[in-house]
């Protein structure tokens, strides 16, 4: 009963904490008047003239995209730059030199399109510089990249015959100064309180509490051990400046670990407070998203209703981990190997969970991670039962809509909405219409787009990977669970999700590259899709709403999009499934 | 409805020579210009030639599965084409036939062109058409050039389309219309348009051309049936897209597949279970053939279907947009009441009887023969047996209505009888030094608040009572406004009533709301009101002055009687001139747009079961467990797959004729419609598959083709 309470407390607090923030950032996005903003104000309109910006500009969708695209390929070469070039930099206190080009390439795509797809371990092979001025500073703007280019959208959706969707100066602008610098920073304060690094300093090497020996074969035995051969009595604590950069990686769903293990690591989640931050942190914007599009719209149903969609299948794919993970595998349970139960440790599948977590911690925080295009991880997921990987899996290739990424998850989900509008509001005999604007071609077109790009990437991904005789190599398992492996990848890189199955050597020039490009389409194509739809959207005029109109605000609605996001994933995947996890799940029980 | 006489004639025909035509036709269509106009189908006819070309490799010995499976799977996907290009060529079929049927009515005539100028009135009385003739020279009508005159004799083909210009005449124009019964065509007035291919019956017409041959009337019908539905729509184009879409991600879907379980297989140190032919049957299998074969037929069928009800779309547009239409204008003669307004009651006034009233009233009513006049006499018939009186030699002057009085009557012995709406009579007495009482007044307002309308009757300069003229609302009309506000359409009500009696009529009819006194501006500034808040507006109407607002409506129905200005405002012209048939209309565009979606939803949910019968398969080699998906307990791999590229093919054929007809539609709401489509369609297309799939396995085992 605690787990089910444990797991009811995480997902009530989500939603509690969602709903006012959903309106704080309402008002900051349309630049009404917010209790930081006595503060802010001022520095906000300093920023603005020393980067010659107008406030009050209203772009239309080609000059809103044009930014958008520039931005971000500015902040790509400049972090591919500067990751390369490390060891030249300052703050680098262990000397360590720059990333070979493919995997700074890699990296560098990774945080500039909010996946942070990590092929590399932060602690050994990053600088602070690096770390701080490189990867940080994009997990601040890319979230507020994603959410900038979703208001377009609101905009657009709103507006009637005018083609202005706001300035992306200003609201990358106001999406950093007023919701993630605040949020994080309050929350990085609490995370140096629990013990989380926050420094410049060495790394610092330390004695160990229990010596390890290690015999002949390099396998390690206990210290006292008649064949070891060695002892190793100290080890290296990473410095840095952590904190901060774990908070914002949760926070903007970024993911990007400062230590290889991510937030398994004691350092990234020292404490039971750290842990239900940053797991409610993972899903924290997205979900307060889809509160503020309702209210954005003057349609708060509207925005319940999306909410109502993505909540049901955060919920469904939560119980399904957690029952499998419980429940171990047939192996496990046989002749009480393993303890299943759940009185006061935790049984279950323990293979790659931390002990501090257990499977309710790590079942929930899989199921966050995923939902939101975040990727953090507190556990292994390489190692959860077939069916307990294959959801997370399952809701990275819905198109990341469960939640989704700060933004993209979003516009995303709108793309679905529109799909399930068309199809229906044909059924009830009218040319399909969202929100009072008719679907015609163009939308189509472009929410199509929106639907089925991260399948198409998924695929497209995994086919060459697959295609390459090199990736056998890469892989630590035969068989299902190899080309879950592989499958893993591609579809965290497609989903722009960052999280990793692990289990797959990903740092070969092919498959850097592979996921590189990968992420590139994932994030841009999507980005450019919804500029388009918010221009198109914008131009037209609003048909009125009569007892004729679909309604997309009712259970009806909700569970027709359930339906059309299954079944878009459904037919796209299953058979790629079918030769991973379920493939897997069959050979185990039978 | 009545029907045309182009339909009946393709009845006839319907069956036989139709079909092969079709069939004929469907081969004809396997022109790769034709297919690749349907990306989904131009995919399939691509994976016939593909896997037809493997076959021939697996003769050569190049096989990556036995000939004769990859041979049927070739044969099937054939089919398959042919099942689409069939279904378009039925539907275009019934266009053509009607085609056919018009193009017979228009031929090439002699006309007699008038070179010599115009008879002035008068001229003509004795025998015209020796003096036009005379006046004119033979042309062939293909020559005739807009503003020619022409005169058309009794007997004679009207050459062209036209306006009446001077004369009378009776005009049988069952060639377009369908209909037996002749029509007036007269000069002046709105009965003054006439169309080529329609025949004078009687009496004579000299016609000023308004369309040159090549673009008349007919020529734009002909050119409308066979052709308006081959241009796509925008809806059309919309659901286009996402097909294409699937299609795409499907392929890809199939293709990657092939890498997946090389690359499996290999972790297992085994051979490639699929093969190029297995996958190519899986990828036609989930790409939407089903509405992508569909999907011109039930444009075309819908547009058909528009045709049957007797009106003519210009566009395919049209017809979507009159889905779409949330607000009708009706004018309230002919659509709300029946046509005419009748008297009811004789109230008299001022201390005189009823049958004193009566018998004046049948006086002044004596010589109009407008529908009202006569419903006054037939009532003092009826209620004091008041006889008709001859005028002729009774000494009665006859006084007709005028628009400077407003008044008509008789007089005699000195007597005075007038009649006329209640101001116009009013200041008649009040010339004369009589009074309007009190009494008076409160009668006519009376019977204007009960939506009648009042006739006042005065003998001598002194009004002896009120005719209470009633309009009489149409039986049920209330039910179908009731049920149209269900599907969340307001109905506006036209009328050039007064706002008091047009308000009483409007809530006997139950319309929405009504515009009263309705001029052309005000009628045109609705629709503009309407739309500004975003609504789709239908509308009526015949006369030249609806033209400005039938070109601001978005469904503009013309009338066939119309004027040639209303008729080329509008969108549609109603070969019928029925003022009930917007609603019609709208019904065949919902219809039309239903049928789209609900078959969309059928052909994504077939794709389920598809996948529980191809994936289990496909894979049963490399993983013995995946049996387990194999749910419906298909027999072997290969029955599996053709089972379901069988079904896959024959549901193309099964659907055809729900595609031509229609789903069944129901005036309900939005609601309700989408809950019975989801079941009936969403529902129906996940279940029907696994079932049928399994019977044509068991059939093709029972086949010995396992």
């Amino acid at each position: 009963m605690d787990e089910l309470l444990e797991y009811g407390i995480y997902v009530a607090l989500l939603v509690a904490l969602a709903i006012p923030l959903s309106g704080y950032i309402n008002r900051v996005m349309a630049g009404e008047k917010t209790l930081l903003g006595r503060v802010l104000c001022p520095v906000e309109g300093v920023l603005y003239r020393v980067i010659g910006v107008s406030r009050n500009e209203n772009m239309n969708w080609k000059r809103y995209l044009l930014c958008a695209l520039a931005f971000s390929a500015v902040s790509l070469i400049v972090l591919w730059a500067i990751l390369m070039c490390q060891g030249f930099l300052p703050f680098n206190p262990e000397g360590l030199p720059g990333q070979s080009w493919d995997l700074a390439f890699n990296t560098a795509v990774s945080f500039v399109t909010n996946t942070n797809w990590q092929s590399y371990s932060g602690e050994s092979s990053l600088s602070y510089f690096s770390q701080a001025i490189g990867l940080t500073v994009q997990n601040f703007v890319t979230p507020a990249v994603g959410m900038a280019v979703l208001f377009a959208l609101f905009r657009g959706m709103v507006a009637e015959n005018s083609e202005g969707l706001g300035s992306f100066w200003v609201d990358v602008t106001r999406g950093v100064m007023y919701v993630f610098i605040p949020l994080c920073l309050v929350m990085s304060i609490v995370g140096i309180a629990s013990g989380m690094p926050e420094n410049l300093s060495e790394y610092q090497e330390v004695d160990l509490v229990e010596p390890v020996g290690i015999d002949a074969d390099g396998n390690a035995v206990a210290a006292d051990d008649p064949s070891a051969v060695d002892t190793v009595d100290k080890q290296i604590v990473p410095m840095g400046p952590q904190a901060s950069q774990v908070m914002i990686k949760q926070l903007g769903t970024n993911g990007g670990g400062y230590n290889g293990v991510n937030s398994a690591s004691p350092l990234e989640n020292p404490t039971p407070l750290t842990n239900i931050i940053q797991c409610i942190a993972l899903l924290l914007v997205p979900i307060a998203l889809l509160f503020s599009f309702g209210r954005f719209v003057n349609d708060r149903r509207q925005g319940r209703a999306v909410f109502a969609a993505v909540f049901i299948l955060l919920v469904v794919s939560l119980g399904l981990i957690a029952f499998f993970e419980q429940s171990g595998t047939p192996q496990l349970a046989q002749n009480g190997a393993v303890y299943m139960g759940v009185d006061g440790q935790s049984g279950g599948n323990m293979e790659g969970k931390e002990v501090r977590f257990g499977v309710t911690d790590s079942s929930l925080w899989a199921a966050f991670t995923t939902a939101a295009s975040n990727g953090s991880v507190n556990s292994m997921h390489d190692s959860y039962t077939p069916i307990g990987g294959m959801v997370p899996m399952v809701l990275m290739q819905l198109g990341e809509v469960i939640g989704g990424g700060v933004g993209c998850g979003l516009y995303s989900l709108i793309g679905f909405v529109m799909l399930t509008v068309f199809i229906a509001g044909l059924m009830v005999g009218r040319t399909p219409e969202y929100l009072g604007k008719k679907i015609g071609p163009k939308e189509m077109r472009m929410a199509v787009i929106l639907c089925i790009t991260t399948p198409f990437v998924i695929l497209v991904g995994a086919a060459a990977m697959s295609l390459d005789p090199a990736t056998v190599d890469s892989l630590n398992n035969p068989g299902a669970h190899g080309f879950s492996e592989v499958l893993y990848a591609a579809t965290s890189a497609g989903g722009n999700n960052g999280s990793a199955f692990a289990g797959l050597n990903a740092n070969t020039p092919f498959i850097n590259v592979v996921l590189g490009l990968e992420m590139l389409v994932n994030r841009f194509v999507p980005i450019v899709a919804t500029c388009v739809l918010a221009g198109s959207l914008a131009s037209r005029k609003k048909v009125a709403t009569t007892a004729g109109t679909l309604s997309t605000s009712n259970a009806m609605f909700v569970f027709l999009l359930i339906l059309i996001i299954l079944l878009v994933g459904a037919l796209t995947m299953f058979p790629a499934l079918a030769l991973g996890p379920i493939a897997e799940q069959l050979q185990m029980v039978m | 409805m009545r029907e045309t006489m182009a339909i009946a004639t393709l009845k006839q025909y319907d069956t036989k020579s139709q079909a092969s035509r079709a069939v004929r036709d469907a081969f004809a269509k396997l022109n790769p210009k034709d297919q690749v106009k349907n990306p989904v189908m131009f995919m399939v006819f691509v994976s016939a030639i593909l896997t037809t070309i493997l076959f021939v490799l697996s003769l050569a010995g190049i096989a990556d599965q036995q000939p004769g499976f990859i041979l049927a799977i070739a044969v099937i996907l054939w089919l398959t084409v042919l099942f689409a290009n069939f279904a378009e060529a039925i539907a275009e079929g019934r266009g053509k036939a009607q085609a056919d049927s018009l193009r017979a009515a228009k031929r090439d005539v002699q006309a007699h062109k008038i070179t010599q100028g115009l008879l002035a009135a008068g001229q003509h009385e004795g025998d015209p058409a020796s003096l036009y003739f005379a006046r004119s020279e033979e042309v062939n009508s293909a020559t005739l050039k807009k503003k020619d005159y022409v005169f058309v004799a009794a007997g004679e083909q009207i050459p062209a389309d036209g306006e009446v210009v001077q004369g009378a005449a009776s005009v049988d124009e069952s060639a377009i219309t369908g209909e037996s019964a002749p029509v007036i065509r007269e000069s002046g007035g709105d009965r003054s348009s006439v169309t080529g291919g329609t025949t004078v019956l009687s009496d004579w017409l000299v016609v000023c051309v308004t369309q040159e041959s090549g673009k008349s009337f007919l020529d734009q019908m002909i050119s409308m049936v066979e052709s308006a539905t081959r241009k796509k729509t925008p809806n059309e184009i919309a659901l286009q897209i996402l097909l294409v879409a699937l299609t795409i991600i499907f392929l890809l879907v199939a293709a990657s597949l092939f890498t997946f379980s090389g690359f499996s297989s290999g972790l297992s140190d085994m051979a490639n279970p699929t093969t190029i032919t297995s996958l190519v049957a899986l990828f036609v299998c989930l790409a939407p053939t089903t509405i992508g074969a569909l999907l011109s037929a039930i444009g075309i069928a819908g547009m058909s279907r528009l045709n049957k009800a007797n009106v003519l779309a210009m566009s395919g547009r049209a017809v979507e947009a009159a889905g779409d239409v949330d607000v009708l204008l009706l004018d309230k003669t002919g659509t709300i009441t029946l046509g005419n307004r009748q008297a009811s009651e004789f109230v008299p006034v001022d201390g005189a009887t009823e049958e004193e009233l009566a018998d004046a009233a049948q006086l002044a009513s004596l010589t109009d023969e407008t529908p009202e006049g006569r419903s006054i006499v037939v009532l003092a018939k009826e209620r004091f047996n008041i006889r008709e009186r001859e005028l002729e030699g009774s000494g009665m002057v006859s006084i007709p209505f005028s628009a400077a009085t407003r008044m008509s009557g008789v007089d005699f012995d000195g007597h005075e009888i007038r009649k006329g709406a209640a101001d116009a009579i009013k200041s008649y007495v009040e010339k004369f030094g009589g009074s309007y009482s009190d009494e008076c007044r409160q009668r006519v307002e009376d019977i204007s608040r009960a939506g009648g309308t009042p006739l006042l009757v005065a003998r001598d300069h002194r009004i002896v009572g009120v005719i209470y003229l009633k309009d009489i609302v149409k039986q049920g009309i209330k039910e179908n406004f009731a049920s149209l506000r269900k599907m969340g359409i307001k109905t506006i009500m036209i009328t050039g009533d007064n706002p008091m009696t047009a308000a009483a009529i409007a809530a006997e009819a139950g319309v929405d709301d009504f515009l009263a006194e309705a001029t052309p501006e005000a009628k045109l500034d609705m629709i503009r009101r309407y739309q500004a808040e975003g609504h789709m507006v239908a509308m009526t109407g015949d006369g030249t002055n609806d033209a400005p607002a039938l070109a601001q409506a978005d469904v503009a129905v013309a009338m066939n009687s119309g004027t040639q200005a209303a008729k080329e405002a509008g969108n549609m012209v109603d070969l019928d001139s029925s003022p009930t048939k917007l609603i019609d209309i709208v019904m065949i565009g919902k219809q039309l747009l239903m049928t789209r979606g609900s078959l969309t939803t059928f052909s994504i949910a077939n794709d389920i079961a598809k996948y529980f019968a191809i994936v289990p398969a496909l894979f049963v080699p490399l993983y013995p467990e995946l049996d387990a998906l194999n749910i419906m307990r298909l027999t072997s791999p290969e029955t599996a797959i053709l089972a379901a590229i069988i079904y896959n093919a024959l549901i193309i054929v099964a659907l055809i004729p729900l595609a031509l007809k229609g789903v069944k539609y129901r005036e309900a709401s939005s609601q309700s419609l989408l809950t019975r489509n989801l079941l009936v369609y969403g529902l129906g297309g996940i279940v029907l598959p696994f079932v049928a799939i399994k019977a044509i396995d068991l059939l093709l085992t029972l086949c010995g083709m396992a």
